[in-house]
C-alpha cells in the first residue's frame, strides 16, 4: 500500500516534473503572501513585512531542493545525466563500441529467435476454447505403435463409453485437390465428425462451421469449411466464396464457412487447409482411401480415423480420463480379441494433452531434441559473445585504468565511478539488445523457409515479435552487460592509484590478464565445440546428397503441373500428353522423360490403394495397402529406378492392352514370399485388376534412411480418367547440367500447354535437399556460428596478446638491452598464450565428446565423435590462435628498450 | 526572536501535521497559523520545514492534496488526511502519549 503510493508518488514526479515545480512555486508563493499580508495587518512596511515572511519560511532554495530529492527525481535524473556522458564515450571509440554491439546483437538475436521458436512449437496454445482441456486419443497398431489410426466404430465405442469427456471427435487427413472456376490447388483436407467444431469451442470468421446436422451416415452434406489461412493465400481472402461451390476432386461442395482466424487443425505439422463432414468422404471415392468407402464405418478392423479429438469434463484430471479409456480398449480387445490383436497381447489406447498443439506423431522426441540442439547451439553463442564482449569491456577498462585512477585521485567516489562504468555497460547492452531484435527479426525470416524434423513449417508457427521476445532481448542484454560490466568496473576502481597512473605494471594488472587469458579459454572452446558440430552437419548433408536412394537422382529433374486447369477431356488430355512427351524427348538434352502422377521426394500426394493379390491369402483383418504411382513408359529410365526383375511399364501398355503392374522389391517379399511375382495379379477392389509385369528396387521415396513400404507402378494409358484430372509430373533425365534441362523442358511444356505454366519446376537434388530441412537449418546456424566464433577468439587471443605485450614492454625491454634474440621474446610470447589455448582445445574436444550423443540422431553416417573430423577442426583454431599472436608477438620483438625503459 | 522557544523535538511535526488536519482540509500557511495558535506561540514551525513535511506526508501516502480557491478567492494547495494518515496519527498518538508518560514519570520520581 505504502509502496504503492510511494511508487505513483515517483511516478507522477518522474513524468509531470515541470507542473510539480510549478505548483511548488505556487505553493511557496501563496504561503510567503499570506504571511507578509499577517505582518502588513500588525502594521509593518510592505517590505519589512515581505523580509519578515521570508525569514520566517527559511532558506527557500534550499527548502525546495529537499522537497525535490524527496519526490526521488534525482536518481533518475542522474542516471539521465551518466547515459548521456556514457553516450558520448561510446562515440569517442566507435570501433570498440561497434565491436560490442555487433557481438551482442548477433548472440542476442540468434537467442532470441531461435528461443521464440522453440516457445512457439512447445508451449504456443491452439486458438480454441479452454485449449488446456483438449487431449487427442489413439490406438495403437498391430506392430505396437502405440499412436496409431482407429476404425469408425471404435471410435463409437470410445465415444459412448468415456464419461471423463464431454466429447469426442474424429478426424482424418486426406490430400485433395480443390478446383474453383478460375483455378486449382492440392489441399490438406482433414475429414471431422460433426461434433468438431462445437468440442473446439470456436467461432467461424465467415458463414458457419460444420455441425452435427452436416454429417450423417449415408447423407452427408457436401459442404466444407475452409481455414483462414487457406482462404487468404489461396483465395486472396475473397469473402463472396462463403455460398460459392468447389470441386474437390471433380465432386462440387459448397463453402459453407472461413474457420476461425488463426487456427488450421491442431497438428504442428501439417495447417488443414479445408474441412468436410466425415460422411461426404464416401462421396469423394476412393481417392481419400478408406473413409470413401462406406463399408469402412461398419468395419472395427479399418483403421484410418485419427487422431480423436476428446474434451475432459469439468473436474475429470487427465490420468482419470487416461484411466477410463485405457479400460475401455481393455474391454474392446476382450470383446473383439481378432481386431484387437496386437504382436504383444492387444492393442491399446493412449490419451495425451492437444491444447498446445500436437506434435508429428513418432518424431516428438526428434522435434525436441533438435530444438534443444538450436537452443544449445545459440546459447553457445551468445555465451562466446559474453565472453567476447567481456574481454572487450576488462581490456578498454584497464586501458582507461589510468584517466579512472586520475579521477580517484582528484576525488571522485568510487561508486560514482562505479555507477558510471555500469550506465556505460547497461547503456551498452540496451543498444544491443535493439540491435539484437533486428537480428532476430532477420533470422526469423531468413528461417522462415525452413522446416523443423517432423515437417513442422517455421513459418506456419505463427512466430511475431512481440513483448515476450522484447522482453527476452532485453533480459538477455541487461543481464549480459550488467554481469560483464561490473566486473571490470569493479576491477578498474580497485586499482592502486598511484600504480594506474603511472602505467606501471601491478597485481591487479596482472589479475585482469589472467581473467582475460580465462576467457580466452572458454572462447577456444566453445569455438571448437561449434565448428566439430557444424562439420558434422556438413557431413551428414553430403552424405544424405551420396546416399543409395533406390535410383541415381544427380541427372534427373522433374516438372510438375495441374491438368485439372485443363478441362481437357480424357482424349484430350491423352493427346496433350503424346505431343508433350514427344517434344521434350526430341531435346538433344534429355536422354530420357516420362509423366506420372508422382516422382521421389515431392512430399504427400500418395494415393493409398487397397489390393487383393491372386494366391495369397491375408491374415484376418489385415490390410494390403500399397502406395501407388502411375507412370508412362521411360519413367524408370527418367529416374534411374533399376528394374530387378521382369520389365518396365512400355509404350505398348496401352488402353487396349491388358492392364499391367510393376511392384518394389519390398512388396515381392512381403506378397510372394520367394516366389516370382512376375505373372501374379493384384486386384485393386472392382475398378482394376493388373497382371505384375516387373519389379523394381525399393526407391527411397519420401526420407532419407525410411522403412521400405509396399509400392505398385501403373500404367497412365490404362487408367486416363484418373490422369485428365490430377496433378502430373514430367521426370527427365540428362546426360548434362538438370538445371538447364528442366528449363529446356519447362519452355517445350509452355509451347504445347500455351496460358498454363510448371507448378513446380526443380531438379531431383533440390527435392531432396528440401526434405534435409533439419540437417540444413542445423549445418546453416552451426556453420554461421563457427565461423563468427572462429573471428571472435581470433579477436579475442589478437586483443589479449597485444595487451600482455604492452603491460611487458619493460620486461621485454629489458630482455632485449641484455641480449635475447627477436626469436627468443617471440617464442616467449607465444609460450605465454599457448596455455589458454591449448587448455581451451582440450575442453572444446571433451564438450564435443561430451555432446555427440546429443547430435547423434541427427546425422546420416557422420560420427560426431570422429577423431578426424575433431583434429582438423583444433588445428584451424590453434592455426588462427597463431595468426591472432603473431602479430603482437612481432611488436614486442621490435620493441625498442631505449624507449620503453625511459618512459617514467 | 525564537530562542525563547523550544525547538520541536523529531517527528513531532509530523504528529502535529496529521492532527490538524483530522480535523478539516488545510493549506501550508493555516497548518502553521494553527499549530502556532494552538500552541499560544509555544511551538514555533520552521516554515520550510513544513512544506518537507507535508511533502513528504503525502509521499507516504498519510495525506493528499488538492487545489481549491480560499475564502478570499485564492488558490491554494489544501491538504486532507486519508485513511492510511487517520490510521497513523493513532499510532503516533498513541507513541507520543507513551513517550510523554514516561518522560514525565521520570520527571516526578528521579
Amino acid at each position: 500500500m505504502r509502496r504503492l503510493s510511494e511508487l505513483f508518488f515517483r511516478l507522477r514526479a518522474l513524468l509531470g516534473i515541470g507542473k510539480m515545480e510549478r505548483e511548488l512555486d505556487e505553493e511557496v508563493a501563496f504561503h510567503v503572501e499570506m504571511e507578509t499580508r499577517k505582518y502588513l495587518a500588525q502594521g509593518f512596511s510592505p517590505e519589512a513585512a515581505r523580509a519578515q515572511a521570508l525569514a520566517a519560511f527559511g532558506p527557500v532554495t534550499r527548502q525546495k531542493q529537499t522537497i525535490r530529492d524527496g519526490w526521488g527525481i534525482g536518481v533518475v535524473r542522474d542516471a539521465l545525466h551518466d547515459a548521456r556522458l556514457a553516450l558520448r564515450q561510446l562515440r569517442f571509440s566507435p570501433g570498440f563500441t561497434a565491436t560490442v554491439l555487433v557481438t551482442l546483437a548477433l548472440g542476442i538475436g540468434a537467442t532470441t529467435a531461435i528461443a521464440s521458436i522453440a516457445r512457439q512449437v512447445l508451449l504456443r496454445s491452439a486458438p480454441v476454447a479452454d485449449p488446456d482441456r483438449l487431449v487427442a486419443v489413439y490406438t495403437s497398431c498391430r506392430r505396437g505403435d502405440l499412436r496409431c489410426t482407429t476404425s469408425y466404430p471404435d471410435y463409437l465405442s470410445l465415444q459412448s463409453g468415456a464419461s471423463g469427456l464431454t466429447d469426442l471427435a474424429a478426424t482424418s487427413t486426406v490430400p485433395l485437390n480443390l478446383g474453383t472456376e478460375e483455378t486449382a490447388f492440392l489441399a490438406t483436407g482433414e475429414l471431422v465428425t460433426g461434433n468438431y467444431f462445437s468440442l473446439l469451442g470456436v467461432a467461424p470468421h465467415l458463414g458457419r462451421l460444420i455441425q452435427q446436422g452436416d454429417d450423417r451416415p449415408g447423407g452427408a452434406n457436401a459442404v466444407v469449411v475452409l481455414s483462414y489461412d487457406f482462404w487468404r493465400t489461396a483465395l486472396g481472402a475473397d469473402s463472396s466464396v462463403v455460398g460459392r461451390t468447389v470441386q474437390l476432386n471433380q465432386v462440387p461442395f459448397e463453402v459453407i464457412g472461413i474457420g476461425p482466424r488463426g487456427y488450421a487443425g491442431l497438428q504442428l505439422a501439417r495447417p488443414r487447409d479445408l474441412w468436410l463432414p466425415m460422411f461426404s468422404a464416401t462421396a469423394l471415392g476412393s481417392a481419400v482411401g478408406a473413409a470413401g468407402s462406406p463399408a469402412t464405418y461398419e468395419n472395427r478392423g479399418s483403421r484410418w480415423a485419427g487422431p480423436l479429438i476428446g474434451r475432459l469434463a469439468d473436474g475429470t484430471e487427465l490420468g482419470a480420463a487416461q484411466a477410463e479409456l485405457r479400460t475401455i480398449g481393455q474391454n474392446l480387445a476382450a470383446e473383439y480379441p481378432e481386431e484387437w490383436a496386437a504382436a504383444d497381447g492387444s492393442r491399446q489406447v493412449t490419451v495425451d494433452p492437444a491444447g498446445r498443439y500436437i506434435l508429428p506423431v513418432g518424431r516428438e522426441a526428434e522435434l525436441r531434441d533438435f530444438l534443444f540442439l538450436l537452443l544449445g547451439t545459440v546459447a553457445f553463442a551468445l555465451l562466446l559473445a559474453s565472453a567476447n564482449v567481456a574481454n572487450l569491456l576488462l581490456a578498454r577498462a584497464t586501458a582507461r585504468g589510468r584517466e579512472l585512477g586520475v579521477q580517484l585521485a582528484v576525488g571522485a567516489s568510487r561508486t560514482r565511478l562505479v555507477r558510471k562504468l555500469v550506465t556505460e555497460s547497461l547503456v551498452l547492452g540496451l543498444l544491443g539488445s535493439a540491435a539484437g531484435l533486428g537480428v532476430a527479426a532477420l533470422m526469423l525470416r531468413l528461417l522462415s523457409s525452413y522446416e523443423l524434423p517432423g515437417g513442422v513449417a517455421i513459418s506456419g508457427l505463427g512466430i511475431t515479435l512481440d513483448r515476450g521476445l522484447l522482453g527476452l532481448a532485453i533480459g538477455l542484454a541487461i543481464t549480459t552487460s550488467l554481469l560483464f560490466g561490473l566486473a571490470p568496473a569493479w576491477q578498474a576502481t580497485r586499482q592502486d592509484l598511484i600504480a594506474s597512473i603511472k602505467g606501471g605494471v601491478n597485481d591487479d594488472g596482472r589479475g585482469v590478464a589472467r581473467v582475460r587469458r580465462g576467457l580466452v579459454t572458454v572462447q577456444v572452446a566453445l569455438c571448437l565445440v561449434l565448428l566439430a558440430g557444424s562439420a558434422v552437419f556438413a557431413r551428414t548433408l553430403r552424405n544424405s546428397l551420396r546416399a543409395d536412394l533406390g535410383y541415381q537422382p544427380d541427372r534427373a529433374a522433374m516438372l510438375r503441373f495441374n491438368t485439372s486447369l485443363l478441362r481437357y477431356t480424357p482424349e484430350q488430355s491423352t493427346a496433350m500428353r503424346a505431343q508433350l512427351l514427344e517434344r521434350v524427348r526430341a531435346l538433344p538434352e534429355i536422354s530420357a522423360a516420362a509423366i506420372a502422377t508422382l516422382t521421389p521426394f515431392q512430399g504427400g500426394g500418395f494415393q493409398g490403394f487397397f489390393a487383393a493379390i491372386g494366391g495369397y491369402a491375408p491374415a484376418p483383418n489385415e490390410e494390403i495397402r500399397f502406395d501407388a504411382v502411375i507412370v508412362t513408359d521411360g519413367y524408370f529410365e527418367a529416374l534411374g529406378i533399376p528394374i530387378v526383375a521382369g520389365r518396365p511399364i512400355a509404350a505398348s501398355d496401352g488402353p487396349d492392352a491388358p492392364p499391367v503392374a510393376v511392384i518394389n522389391r519390398h512388396a515381392a517379399e512381403l506378397y510372394w514370399k520367394g516366389r516370382s511375382p512376375v505373372g501374379g495379379t493384384i486386384s485393386f477392389g472392382d475398378q482394376l485388376t493388373a497382371t505384375v509385369v516387373g519389379v523394381t528396387d525399393n526407391p527411397t521415396w519420401q526420407a532419407i534412411g525410411e522403412d521400405p513400404t509396399p509400392f505398385v507402378f501403373l500404367s497412365l494409358d490404362q487408367l486416363r480418367d484418373y490422369a485428365a484430372r490430377s496433378f502430373l509430373t514430367l521426370a527427365i533425365r540428362t546426360p548434362g547440367d538438370p538445371a538447364s534441362a528442366v528449363r529446356s523442358a519447362a519452355a517445350a511444356f509452355r509451347q504445347v500447354v500455351p496460358g498454363l505454366s510448371p507448378s513446380v519446376t526443380a531438379t531431383m537434388e533440390t527435392q531432396i535437399g528440401e526434405t534435409l530441412m533439419p540437417q540444413r537449418l542445423g549445418s546453416m546456424l552451426l556453420t554461421s556460428f563457427g565461423a563468427l566464433a572462429l573471428v571472435l577468439a581470433g579477436v579475442g587471443i589478437y586483443g589479449v596478446v597485444g595487451y600482455g605485450v604492452t603491460q611487458r614492454a619493460r620486461e621485454i625491454g629489458i630482455r632485449i638491452a641484455i641480449g635475447a634474440s627477436e626469436m627468443g621474446v617471440m617464442r616467449s610470447v607465444f609460450l605465454d598464450m599457448a596455455g589458454p589455448v591449448l587448455v581451451g582445445l582440450a575442453l572444446g574436444i571433451g564438450g564435443s565428446l561430451a555432446l555427440a550423443r546429443t547430435v547423434a540422431s541427427f546425422t546420416y553416417q557422420a560420427d560426431p565423435a570422429d577423431p578426424l573430423a575433431l583434429g582438423l577442426v583444433a588445428l584451424v583454431l590453434l592455426l588462427i590462435g597463431g595468426l591472432a599472436t603473431l602479430i603482437p608477438a612481432r611488436r614486442a620483438a621490435r620493441i625498442d628498450p631505449v624507449r620503453v625503459l625511459s618512459i617514467d | 526572536m525564537s530562542r525563547a522557544k523550544p525547538d520541536m523535538i523529531k517527528g513531532t511535526l509530523d504528529l502535529l501535521v496529521l492532527r490538524v488536519l483530522a480535523s478539516e482540509p488545510m493549506h501550508g500557511w493555516g497548518i502553521s497559523e494553527r499549530i502556532q495558535g494552538i500552541s499560544e506561540d509555544a511551538l514555533s514551525v520552521n516554515q520550510g520545514s513544513l512544506y518537507i513535511a507535508l511533502h513528504r506526508l503525502t509521499r507516504e501516502g498519510w495525506i493528499r492534496s488538492f487545489w481549491r480557491d480560499t475564502e478570499n478567492n485564492r488558490r491554494a494547495r489544501y491538504y486532507e488526511l486519508t485513511r492510511a494518515g487517520r490510521a497513523q496519527l493513532a499510532v503516533e498518538t498513541e507513541r507520543w502519549q507513551r513517550l510523554s508518560t514516561a518522560v514525565a514519570r521520570i520527571l516526578e520520581t528521579a
